[in-house]
């Protein structure tokens, strides 16, 4: 039962992140209000966690620590996909930049360097996120990584973030490429995740997921205990 | 009967051309642009100095370029708000709807010919259309205010 309850509280504290960018576009609040308020607490809180439960629920907290840097690692090639893709002008704007003019309130001066690095760290922070999601949930299953790329491409499409930019549902309404490079980029992102994870986490003997697969108990598979 | 029915069809024919014509051209007197004697740098400084000068203040800029770097478009382009609150009490006082053009907007751009230029609405054509003295007055003033703060900043 306490197995439960952490991985409900990692889970939540770990979509946190993602949730706030698509929030504030749909006019909930504004960013940096949500990034103190939500964002910052719920980083805070999940590193706390971790901490807390590292010797009495291994399997969760490795599954975090492994996530989130395998998260990191499987956000550089969706990076490289989207530059792509903007250089070829599909997408309609640069999302890190904008997250980062968002996220401290100066959309109306325009980038700069800091807000460069806090659009780019929200980003790849999104990337661990998602990451720690996959690992808590999926664990090494390797090819599932490549469906929650694209369930992610499909979910951002569809999200209030891409409804703001005004290219319509899938951004159609600017152009074939914008689906494309999405659905591209996102691939990129779950087929690296699932690798990186099913090599980080089988490596790990402490974190029990070589034998159980997910952080969920399996029957006739229990988590190894520490010794 | 036919006759009258032409004359009044021509009549609000040639009524609706004059209003098509003159719309735009409407527009075209109420924007200022002067050509700029110096780079985009130079009168973006200049203009940041002067507006304190003609007693007014910048209330907010947007740095136009800047923001649409975000979508790939490479260009020099500077939106100032500027105004005088007091001089805003005395429009607003007369009517609200007046902070629809308050604070006014002062443009500054570079253009595909490498000029830079400074552009602004005159605010006795934009205000006038409230058709209340007091705001023509004032607008008037401001006319003159933002001739010369566009000279000072361009040459």
């Amino acid at each position: 039962m306490k197995k439960y309850f952490w991985i409900a509280t990692v889970l939540l504290l770990a979509a946190g992140g993602p949730k706030i960018f698509p929030a504030a576009l749909a006019g909930y609040s504004t960013l940096p209000v949500l990034a103190l308020r939500l964002l910052l607490p719920a980083i805070a809180a999940l590193f706390v966690v971790t901490l807390v439960i590292w010797r009495s629920q291994p399997t969760i907290a490795r599954a975090v620590a492994w996530g989130a840097v395998a998260g990191v690692l499987a956000t550089v090639p969706l990076e490289v996909v989207r530059l792509i893709g903007f250089h070829f002008d599909y997408m309609p704007g640069n999302l890190p930049r904008l997250m980062g003019v968002l996220l401290l309130d100066r959309f109306a001066q325009g980038p700069s360097t800091a807000s460069d690095i806090a659009g780019w760290t929200y980003h790849f922070w999104n990337g661990a996120s998602f990451g720690i999601i996959y690992a808590v949930l999926f664990g090494t299953r390797r090819w599932l990584g490549a469906l929650y790329g694209l369930l992610l491409g499909i979910g951002f499409m569809l999200s209030p973030v891409v409804t703001s930019l005004g290219v319509g549902y899938f951004g159609l309404q600017y152009s074939y490429g914008f689906p494309v490079t999405v659905t591209l980029a996102h691939l990129a992102y779950g087929v690296t995740l699932g690798w990186l994870l099913a090599r980080f986490l089988a490596q790990d003997r402490a974190s029990g997921l070589r034998s159980c697969r997910t952080c969920f108990p399996v029957p006739g598979a229990a988590p190894k205990a520490i010794s | 009967m036919v006759t009258k029915f032409s004359r009044v069809f021509a009549l609000f024919l040639a009524l609706a051309v004059v209003v098509a014509v003159a719309s735009p051209a409407m527009a075209q007197d109420a924007r200022v642009t002067v050509t700029s004697q110096k780079s985009f740098d130079q009168t973006v400084s200049q203009l940041k100095s002067n507006v304190s000068q003609g007693g007014m203040m910048i209330m907010a800029t947007v740095d136009q370029g800047n923001m649409l770097s975000m979508t790939g478009l490479k260009m020099r382009a500077t939106l100032f708000l500027v105004g005088n609150p007091n001089v805003g009490k005395k429009l607003f006082e007369q009517n609200h709807a007046v902070g629809l053009y308050i604070p006014l907007r002062v443009f500054i751009y570079e253009s595909t010919d490498g000029k830079t230029y400074l552009s602004y609405d005159k605010p006795s054509a934009v205000l006038g259309q409230f058709k209340n003295e007091e705001i023509n007055k004032t607008a008037a003033m401001l006319d003159q205010k933002l001739e010369g703060l566009a000279q000072m900043s361009t040459h």
